[in-house]
């Protein structure tokens, strides 16, 4: 019962607190740049001010474009009730559930490119086209990386990993080599360099933000919100993978896991200080690659029957 | 101690020969020294075995077949030194773009050295860095006119062979896992360590035997993996053709043979079989690129390829003494035709067939000694070549010494032809020019080479009837 | 310890997968150094260190981590070499391809005979390394990609004999190494002189040569 509620807690902390990950990305990237940057609640104030504002609907629209953006956080919502938040299990996760889970990441992205071809514009309608074939392909790594998780838990569940799975020397590659995989994803997913940049609006490199240019006032703040929740998802799914589930009191151990999701998104935010965004072939690559990491820890796992006994 | 002689000297020959920059005389004269040097050890090697101190003999000593290929190489090596006595002026006369005089004869010492190791190295380790070795500096020979072709060949050569000696490093590795003595170590790669009491595990020893083959029958060039072997062998100065025909591809072929003599009596018939399937194929491979040939170098290289197959189905067939003297008469036969050749590109300018004609008329000894050395290899009747086909023939029963015997027919029409085709017919028009008596002025170490030959085949077939 | 070897072997199937996606020049050298200097660190991992250990590891090093770029890197200069691949097979299309070569190696190595637990990972990544690096040698334009894929199948190669090379002699690989580094000195030459032959180093157009030269003239 005590879980339970510190589960809740921490759900509702998730929701309050994930528009603050873009900021200490934006702050990290200042940071190399030798900027001051914009605060690291710049997005509250965003979402606060595209809140008030009213919107213009492109008239080829049927409902859907309305539609997109409230689903589509609704699904990352539903996912985010899946997770296993601070250490402790979901009261309402069940056998499978880490499929259902990435289904609904799935679901939100339908739902806005969906709602980008809605629009009529050919330019939003390529920026869906490239989302598709990005995530067609970020699909097969996820799957690897699950397969992974299979073998080594022998169930499909979304858990934290039992401490035995780091102390075999083959299961423990696996493992870091599944959380690199999972970090490739995440910032093809999340629309980071090298895959995509958020800050460009050019409309050779844009793929995520070609499919939202339509959208204004509170429609906007729904997208932003949503982004920044399954930017939070992704990064406590890293840092499940990468964290034992080791009993250490409930303190210590959401010190832990938001430590981790603040280091996550450090990471990501040196990446993209470091890196130049990718040219677009070579972003496919990248994704086969981290098919390729995820396949290596299968292989190893299966094939050295690493799984945890 | 003479083994490490026979090392030493091309080395420092080498090394001297490099000194003397462009001082032909003195490149020629060394070059030479060099080669009677060698011989000189090896005949020591051979007529005074119990003079010979055994140094470091963890890792180089000889045997039998040790002896064969260095008496074959050094004689050969001989042979090519004084060829290129009076070749190496000519050349500069007539193609002054070549590589460097000085740098391409130390190289070529530096080949000789690495064969050497080859005959003499008594480790698979060892052996397989010499073989490795020999690729690397037989590579920049071949390039020696420095022209597009032969640029093109030599590429070709470093990375096919390359490639395949690796898999033969992979097999090597494979042997030592399969050796082990019995409490259990391994056994390591020394020869002496494969003896009677060595437990070889049969599935990595076979796996080791299926790279090792791959690896060093490339380098033999038995077919399918023959590709590199015309190209440059017809590319190569001819008398780095007649080292890279007439003694390479017997050290590739001793490589062979050390891995086949360790293999466990239960396991010889399967290493028999390869040796069988891939021979049988070399003959066939080499008789249809024979018979439709215009290129009278490349012609010869695929009689290389003919005759590589030619041995590995004698040692198929457990008939090593003959497979002995088949390598050493085809190694003769072969520096004498490729010596020829050298002559008539001297003459001609042209590897063509069908720009060379009437050579009779304007190379009277050069196309003799042609002729002839084509009948020889073929295996007419003076030949020794004659002696060890027949012999084949009989022992390999109806169905495979019927198929021998249809592709060797073919082989003998493919090079014939070729070869009457550039002797007979109207001579190009004109005097008589400079290139030509030159060419006419190296045919004299053929000719010794071919009166060798036919008097020890004579001397074979006469006393040594029994055989058949 | 082991889990370092492991880590070590997990790291070399990584170097493969970047080969086979890189499309610079100059990273698939830093691919092979980085590969050379894993190998070195290889011996140092096996439990027992010795002094044989120490100088393999060390001549692997130095020759596979300093020479060999050297080398290759002045190959390059000298022959002026464009520094984009133009691969005959597409980058992703490769990255399919190893992997495929991967899921074999690795069924490979369950089916061979059971050896110490630290080394049960070596042999599937040097199959895996070797047919990645001949897939290389196939796959890419440039006679010096060539180069550098052999580099990678031998790499691959001393991979399968570390561990098991040791018992052979130091004497051997020494030898062994030394091959290697003049067979990258005579490829760079011949690079060299393909260059000014042709004025380019692809090989897929060296077909001068061939048995049926009035056929295709």
């Amino acid at each position: 019962m005590n879980e339970t509620i510190y589960w809740i807690l921490w759900l509702i902390a998730s929701f309050i607190l994930c528009p603050l990950l873009p900021g200490i990305i934006n702050k990290v990237k200042a940071f190399f740049a030798g900027r001051k940057g914009p605060s690291i609640f710049q997005l509250y104030y965003d979402l606060f001010k595209l809140l008030k504002k009213g919107s213009v609907i492109s008239n080829t629209s049927g409902g859907l474009l309305k539609l997109a953006p409230c689903v589509s956080l609704a699904a990352i919502a539903v996912a985010a009730l899946l997770l296993p938040l601070g250490i402790v299990n979901s009261p309402l996760s069940f056998e499978g559930d880490i499929i259902v889970f990435f289904y609904l990441l799935g679901t939100a992205r339908l739902l806005t490119v969906w709602g980008a071809l809605d629009t009529g514009s050919s330019f939003e309608g390529m920026g869906a086209s490239r989302e598709m074939q990005f995530s067609a392909l970020a699909e097969a790594a996820i799957f690897g990386i699950i397969g992974c998780i299979a073998a080594l838990t022998r169930k499909c569940d979304l858990t934290m990993l039992p401490a035995t799975a780091f102390s075999g020397s083959i299961s423990a590659v696996a493992i870091l080599l599944c959380a690199l995989a999972f970090f490739i994803v995440l910032l093809m997913e999340n629309c980071r360099v090298p895959a995509d940049d958020p800050n460009t609006h050019l409309e050779l490199t844009m793929i995520h933000e070609a499919m939202i240019l339509d959208y204004a006032g509170p429609d906007l703040a729904l997208i932003l919100y949503g982004a920044s929740l399954k930017l939070w998802l992704f990064a406590s799914f890293f840092v499940i993978l990468l964290f034992p589930a080791i009993q250490v009191g409930l303190l210590i151990s959401s010190l832990l896991f938001i430590g981790g999701i603040i280091a996550t998104v450090v990471a990501v935010g040196i990446i993209e200080s470091c890196m130049a965004r990718y040219r677009f072939i070579k972003v496919p690559q990248m994704l086969i690659g981290a098919f390729g990491l995820s396949l290596i820890s299968l292989f190893f796992l299966i094939f050295f029957d690493g799984g945890i006994k | 101690m003479f083994e490490l002689i026979l090392l030493l000297v091309p080395v420092i020959g080498g090394i001297l020969i490099y000194l003397s920059k462009k001082n032909l005389t003195a490149i020629r004269t060394i070059l030479l020294l060099t080669a009677l040097m060698h011989n000189a050890a090896c005949v020591l090697l051979i007529l005074y075995p119990e003079w010979n101190i055994p140094v470091f003999s963890q890792y180089i000593g000889t045997d039998e077949m040790a002896l064969f290929v260095l008496g074959i190489m050094s004689f050969l090596f001989l042979c090519a030194a004084g060829q290129a006595f009076f070749w190496l002026p000519v050349e500069h006369k007539h193609d002054p773009h070549h590589m460097p005089m000085n740098v391409f004869c130390s190289v070529l010492c530096a080949f000789v050295f690495t064969m050497s190791l080859v005959a003499v190295a008594r480790n698979f380790g060892l052996l397989w860095v010499a073989v490795e070795a020999t690729t690397l500096a037989s590579a920049p020979l071949i390039n020696f006119h420095r022209s597009a072709g032969s640029t093109e060949a030599m590429w070709k050569y470093l990375l096919i062979c390359s490639v395949g000696i690796g898999l033969a490093l992979f097999g090597t590795f494979l042997l030592g896992m399969s050796a082990k003595t019995p409490e259990g170590v391994a056994a390591g790669l020394n020869f002496s360590a494969f003896g009677k009491e060595v437990m070889i595990n049969p599935d990595y020893f076979k796996a080791a035997f299926i790279f090792c083959f791959a690896g060093y029958g490339l380098k033999m060039g038995l077919a399918p993996f023959h590709t590199w072997l015309p190209d440059a062998h017809s590319e190569a100065p001819s008398m780095v053709s007649v080292m890279l025909s007439g003694t390479l591809l017997n050290c590739s072929f001793l490589g062979l043979v050390r891995v086949y003599s360790v293999a466990p009596e239960a396991l010889q018939m399967f290493c028999k079989e390869y040796f069988l399937i891939f021979g049988v194929l070399s003959l066939a491979v080499a008789a249809f690129f024979i018979i439709r040939q215009s290129d009278y170098k490349r012609m010869l290289a695929y009689s290389s390829v003919e005759h590589m197959g030619l041995l590995a189905i004698m040692w198929g067939l457990s008939m090593q003494e003959v497979t002995l003297l088949h390598m050493i008469f085809h190694s003769m036969c072969k520096m004498l035709l490729f010596l020829v050749a050298g002559n008539i590109l001297v003459a001609y300018g042209t590897r063509k067939v069908e720009l060379v004609h009437g050579m009779f008329g304007r190379l009277k000894k050069n196309s003799t000694l042609w002729v002839i050395g084509i009948i020889l290899i073929c295996g007419m009747p003076p030949s020794p070549l004659f002696l060890t086909e027949f012999v084949l023939i009989q022992k390999a029963g109806f169905i495979l010494g019927g198929v021998i015997l249809l592709f060797l027919f073919m082989v003998f029409c493919g090079m014939t032809c070729n070869a009457l085709r550039m002797t007979m017919g109207e001579d190009i028009p004109g005097p008589v020019r400079e290139q030509d008596t030159d060419a006419e002025r190296l045919a004299l170490i053929p000719f010794f080479v071919i009166v060798l030959i036919i008097v020890s085949g004579v001397t074979m077939i006469l006393k040594n009837g029994y055989l058949i | 310890m082991e889990h370092l070897i492991d880590f070590i072997l997990a790291l070399f199937l990584i170097t493969n997968l970047m080969m086979a996606a890189s499309s610079r020049l100059m990273h698939c050298i830093k691919i092979v150094v980085l590969q050379g200097i894993l190998l070195g660190l290889l011996p140092l991992f096996l439990g027992h260190i010795e002094a044989s250990h120490l100088i393999a590891a060390l001549l692997n090093i130095s020759i596979k981590g300093i020479a060999l770029p050297y080398l290759l890197v002045a190959a390059i200069k000298r022959a002026d070499v464009c520094r984009e691949l133009e691969p005959l097979v597409g980058y992703s299309t490769s990255l399919i391809i190893v992997l495929l070569f991967f899921a074999v190696s690795f069924w490979l190595g369950t089916k061979l005979p059971a050896e110490e637990p630290h080394l049960r990972l070596a042999t599937p990544t040097a199959v895996a390394t070797m047919l990645t690096g001949l897939f290389i040698v196939m796959a890419r334009r440039k006679a010096i990609t060539q180069a550098i894929g052999f580099l990678t199948f031998e790499n691959g190669i001393s991979l399968f004999g570390t561990g098991r090379m040791l018992d052979f002699g130091v004497a051997i690989e020494l030898g062994i190494l030394l091959d290697v580094l003049v067979l990258v000195f005579v490829m760079g030459i011949a690079v060299m002189r393909i260059k000014r032959e042709f004025q380019h180093i692809d090989s897929d157009k060296l077909h001068f040569l061939g048995d049926n030269q009035k056929e295709a003239e």
